[in-house]
């Protein structure tokens, strides 16, 4: 009857997808490269590293975790590929040491978090430090070149959609389905909702908590691979930040940081969305620097929302 | 039990990677002094180098560098402490990480350690200011390499080594005032506008383009000189540009990041590149025949450049008696890279 | 002689989506009484209240203060008039002391606006002391008892100058002794002119303290009675609807074997506790509020760790080391904190049930939706659960919906052991009664069952046995045939004499 709750329950249903199209419809007004199909596929492309990294956060902030490390752990990751594919020259050896790279990342975060009970915000962003310096120490600053036998990877093509793209959705597919058919999925949205009660049902919350970093770290570590595979080198200096655009994308997708409420689903959304803007100040020809104010107010707004539309339920009695 | 093999697992993963990372499968460094110093180096923390032979007295150099994420600053780094240590001097290194405050703090330190003289790669045109202060009440001599204090933050005990942005920009306009065809655009990468490097090297471009009135930079967008960022802003590009005449950048990362992302669109052909630094990828994309020009920063001869200044402080000259050393660019194509690897 | 009615509410109505929460409601409430507010659980109290206390502003009706029709804008405006409201849920904020509590919002400030903390401390203590409380105004919120923050807030609501206080199950978390004291204030602040209205399900002590009352149901006002004039049963029809029958089950005698034998148990809050439970027998604890009840029942789930002793389940020892341990050897416990410890608000009923039988459902890591569903919907149809569907939020079901899902996850498994802490504290009469049957029939099927509850009537008709405890241990025992409340009292006070 009030259209104040009706608002309020729409958009936490559809609101992302109602931003996602106003978004969509305003940029293909405002410039009309922005319709091209090459360019909307370029926006997959580009969304894509970040989007593997913030299928992890999402994981890990609806269980009431959070991992600040995931950007620098990717490009730790990624140069460690990057090293092996060129003494070794094996792909799958490459990809293999990434994704370890990156769990063994998570490991260490989850082993903080749950034995010297440190606040995941602690203990993540302590770790940030930790692959900063390893990563410094392995490659000397400079990059490592001669990735060519991954070129595929970063550049190939399935049918007319590119392979990062692919990587990207299959990744984003099989978290959804994890976080919404598995054990270890009621797991992520009971702990995040309710951790006492969680471990008062007999789950062994610690243990949990490891794997959640343990599954997010490895995603880390493939998003590494995959940036390698787009830079054609292990470079050091990129991906400092890529934690703070991956979780705005799933915030502005609709996960809570209170815990316990969020899906991939709407974290892809996000990370389109955050996305097309880029794209579209790209195309305008706007500073990168803009572009770090807008996604500063995205990530304000998502969340003055997502607390409005929570409080906006006046209980009945 | 279940639990601690678990555990003892991870820890020998642990070690695993890090007795990779120590048996340097990465990159190697110049020369193997600096090379373990370079192990060493954390954001932030400061390191001694090894000491030659003790002499007594020994001249004591302190070097804040300005970010290690740049392949430049390492460069340099690595070249200086070589040279400093040849001639028994030893150099206390500490890395700003791009925050002009932190590497005031560092020169802080570097006093209080009674160092023979100030050095750094000054972050910021008036935020270092402070560090020229403090080295200036302290009677110590202050060095800035590449980058410049405004008006030398009113020191006369104050030496510029470097090669002068601008004079980078310079050379890229004015290769690209002989090379470019008629009409062209260019599309223009630049770095941290806030960053003193930037308005420079544009001057420079603009200037050396000057007697091609002809000649447009129909875009410039700020990809933070990093090779993700070229990537993506050439992707885009692509989308609203048919044809490509020209792309340069403002450093060397993303100017390479610019080339994958047309090598990947399969719109390379005859694009003119123009990038800025020389660094090692650069000089082998240009080898490759794919980067078709870079500026190259002579960090070997600044190095040299500063070592003999030092010598000259050491011997008991006045600071404000030594003049600055211009360390020219080089400009490095196809034809003369060999000279440069 | 006259009374004057300081606050009436005419003629009250207020919708929401779906649903008419209040229908025409009257309440009329004079000065220096108390007055009843009766009804299950979703008949609109709440609603109420909340009308009332400035919290909803949006409603149907009108509102008279000393005759004067009245809007309020906010709770703040309320407040000023002098409407203050105690809530069940109590949340201060833990790290403010008392002194600070009291005066939040309207601290004592000097010249330049800093607060004077000293003055705020001292004046609680004296205001302490006239009320005979001996708590040191400077402590945390954080280090009181349930009890201690719930009088913590009706001081407040003194102190403001309130002229009605409602009290919404201010007894819930009081002991007996807190409670008689609770009832001295109440009446204290009766001869000053205060109006209470007070909110309960225990009619013994709405007939104790209260002058009259007004049961609602349904969201529809049935009436107003002056409690000397109609008995408990005639009250519970009106608010029920229909005619009740003994609230408590009839108990069948248990088994010979022991299911739970417990020896020389240590904690931190008692020591030297043996006792067993036979198979289909109900042992009540009674006691006083920290006595140690929670606490035992808490290691013998596994969720504090046992300083030493054991516990055998069927004559074989087993180690509980966590809650894992404790649910995998048939030993299940319904926390007294339902909200933290019993089910997650913000998932499904589906969920909450899977949650310790994960698996049972599960195969290969992925849930058996199907077979989840069918069996959740199954021991809800067992348990009466009220709701739309099995994809309702737990969060947004009533209390005693709630307390049956957290039992639908147990009930589910093959448990030897129930614990139940508390199971039916805010929950109303008639989800009351449904529990008491169930917890009879799981008890003639065989289970062992462990009641602990502060509501002595509830404990005594239930247990075959009842065991006092006394500062963590045992002061007595009886059973069913001899246990009566007075018996029970007096062993607590004789046990804690003996310290």
């Amino acid at each position: 009857m009030k259209p104040k709750i009706n608002v309020a329950k729409i958009y936490r249903k559809y609101g992302i997808m109602l931003i996602f199209i106003t978004l969509f419809a305003v940029s293909s007004l405002i410039n009309k490269n922005f319709l091209k199909p090459q360019n909307l596929m370029n926006i997959l492309k580009q969304i894509s590293v970040v989007t593997i990294i913030a299928c992890g956060e999402t994981l890990l902030i609806v269980a009431g975790l959070i991992d600040l490390s995931a950007g620098l752990t990717c490009t730790l990751a990624s140069c460690f590929a990057a090293g092996v594919l060129v003494s070794t020259g094996n792909v799958f050896l490459s990809i293999i040491t990434g994704v370890i790279t990156g769990m063994v990342v998570g490991w260490c975060n989850g082993f903080l978090i749950t034995h010297f009970k440190l606040q995941a915000f602690i203990a993540t962003l302590a770790m940030t430090n930790v692959a900063k310096g390893i990563t410094q120490v392995y490659t000397g600053g400079t990059a490592i070149n001669g990735v060519d036998k991954i070129r595929w990877l970063g550049q190939g093509y399935i049918g007319i959609v590119p392979v990062p793209v692919v990587l990207m959705l299959i990744c984003v597919a099989a978290v959804f389905v994890l976080m919404k058919y598995t054990k270890l999925g009621l797991y992520v949205y009971a702990i995040g909702g309710n951790e006492k009660a969680t471990s008062a049902s007999g789950v062994n919350v610690k243990r949990m908590k490891r794997v959640f970093f343990c599954i997010s770290g490895a995603l880390v570590g493939l998003a590494g691979v995959l940036l390698m595979a787009r830079m054609m080198s292990g470079q050091p200096s990129v991906g400092d930040g890529y934690e703070f655009d991956a979780i705005t994308a799933a915030v502005v997708g609709g996960t809570s940081f209170t815990g316990g409420i969020g899906t991939v689903g709407g974290m892809l959304i996000g990370s389109i969305i955050v996305g097309m803007i880029n794209n579209v100040l790209n195309l305008l020809n706007v500073s990168t620097q803009y572009q770090l104010i807008v996604k500063g107010l995205l990530i304000a707004g998502a969340v003055i929302l997502d607390v409005k539309t929570k409080e906006g339920k006046e209980a009945d009695s | 039990m279940k639990k601690k093999c678990y555990k003892m697992a991870a820890l020998g993963l642990a070690m695993g990677m890090l007795a990779l990372t120590l048996t340097g499968c990465g990159k190697a460094a110049p020369e193997s002094n600096s090379e373990s110093n370079a192990k060493q180096e954390a954001d932030g923390k400061q390191e001694e180098s090894a000491p030659a032979q003790e002499t007594g007295e020994e001249f004591v150099i302190g070097f804040s560098n300005m970010n290690d994420i740049y392949p430049y600053c390492i460069k340099f780094r690595d070249y200086l402490v070589e040279f400093a240590e040849a001639e028994g001097m030893k150099v206390l290194i500490a890395d700003a990480a791009g925050d002009a405050a932190a590497q005031n703090g560092q020169v802080d330190n570097f006093i209080l350690q009674g160092v023979d003289v100030v050095t750094a790669i000054t972050i910021d045109l008036d935020a270092s200011i402070p560090a020229v202060n403090a080295a200036e009440n302290a009677g110590l001599p202050f060095i800035s390499y590449l980058t410049n204090v405004r008006d030398n933050g009113g020191y006369d005990g104050y030496i510029y080594i470097g090669s002068e942005n601008y004079e980078a920009g310079l050379l890229q306009g004015q290769y690209l005032a002989e090379v470019l065809p008629e009409n062209a655009q260019i599309l223009y990468q630049t770095g941290n506008p806030n960053d003193s490097q930037y308005s420079a090297r544009k001057q420079g471009l603009l200037d050396g383009l000057a007697e091609r009135p002809d000649v447009t930079i129909a875009a410039e967008v700020a990809t933070m000189n990093q090779k993700d960022q070229g990537i993506t802003v050439m992707e885009d590009w692509m989308q609203v540009y048919e044809k490509i005449d020209c792309v340069v950048a403002q450093n060397d990362d993303s100017i390479l990041g610019a080339i994958e992302a047309m090598k990947a669109a399969g719109r390379f052909e005859d694009v003119i590149t123009v990038g800025l630094d020389g660094s090692d990828d650069a000089l082998v994309s240009i080898e490759a025949g794919e980067l078709t020009m870079s500026v190259l920063q002579d960090a070997k001869g600044q190095a040299q450049a500063a070592v003999a200044i030092f010598k000259q402080l050491r011997d008991g000259a006045d600071a404000a008696s030594i003049e600055d050393a211009n360390v020219p660019f080089q400009t490095i194509t196809k034809d003369n890279v060999g000279d440069y690897k | 002689m006259e009374k004057k009615a300081v606050v009436e509410l005419k003629d009250i109505s207020k919708s929401f989506p779906g649903v008419r929460a209040l229908d025409h409601v009257n309440l009329k409430i004079y000065e220096g009484t108390v007055h009843a507010l009766l009804g299950e659980n979703g008949a609109g109290k709440s609603t109420l209240m909340k009308i009332l206390s400035g919290m909803y502003t949006e409603y149907e009706g009108k509102i008279l203060f000393d005759g004067q029709e009245i809007k309020f804008r906010s709770e703040k405006d309320a407040l000023e008039k002098g409407i203050a409201i105690v809530p069940q849920e109590l949340n201060p904020i833990p790290e403010l002391t008392i002194a600070e509590n009291i005066f939040l919002g309207r601290e004592m400030t000097n010249g330049l606006g800093l607060i004077r903390y000293r003055k705020q401390y001292e004046a609680t203590q004296t205001y302490m002391k006239k009320l005979g409380l001996d708590y040191d105004a400077g402590m945390k919120m954080s280090q009181l008892s349930v009890a201690q923050k719930q009088m913590v807030e009706i001081i407040k609501a003194i102190t403001r100058n309130a002229r009605v206080i409602i009290m919404d199950e201010p007894t819930s978390a009081l002991t007996g002794a807190e409670t008689e004291y609770l009832f001295e204030q109440i009446e204290a602040l009766k001869k000053t002119g205060i109006s209470i209205v007070f909110i309960s399900h225990k009619l013994d002590e709405v007939y104790r303290i209260c002058d009259e009352a007004t049961v609602l149901r349904d969201g529809q006002w049935i009436g107003n009675v002056n409690l000397a004039d109609v008995d408990e049963d005639t009250l519970i029809s009106m608010m029920v609807g229909r005619s009740v029958q003994e609230i408590y089950p009839p108990l069948f005698p248990h088994k010979k074997e022991v299911v739970l034998e417990v020896e020389g148990l240590k904690g931190d809050r008692f020591s030297d506790i043996s006792f067993s439970i036979r198979a289909g027998e109900i042992l009540g604890f009674s006691g006083m509020m920290g006595s140690g009840r929670s606490e035992i029942a808490r290691s013998i789930f596994g969720m504090d760790r046992l300083k030493s002793g054991t516990v055998s389940i069927n004559g074989k020892q087993v180690m509980i080391r966590d809650t894992h341990s404790a649910i995998k050897n048939g030993i299940a416990m319904i926390s007294e904190d339902r909200a933290i410890y019993g089910f997650v608000g913000l998932q499904s009923i589906r969920s909450n049930i899977a949650l310790p039988n994960c698996d049972r459902f599960s195969n290969k890591g992925f849930i058996k939706t199907g077979e989840l569903e069918k069996e959740s919907a199954d021991i809800c149809n067992v348990l009466h659960v009220k709701a739309p569907d099995l994809v309702t939020k737990v969060g947004t079901l009533s209390g005693g919906n709630q307390q049956k899902v957290v039992l639908a996850k147990w009930l589910i498994r093959n448990i030897k052991v129930l614990i139940l802490d508390e199971p039916t504290r805010g929950i109303d009469v008639g989800a009351k009664q449904e529990i008491y049957k169930l917890i009879a029939d799981l008890a003639k099927e065989g289970m062992a069952i462990l009641l602990i509850s502060s509501e002595l009537p509830e404990v005594l008709a239930m247990s075959h046995r009842v065991k006092v405890l006394v500062n963590g241990s045992f002061a007595g025992e009886f059973m069913h045939e001899e246990a009566t409340s007075d018996k029970v009292m007096k062993a607590i006070v004789e046990g804690g004499s003996k310290v």
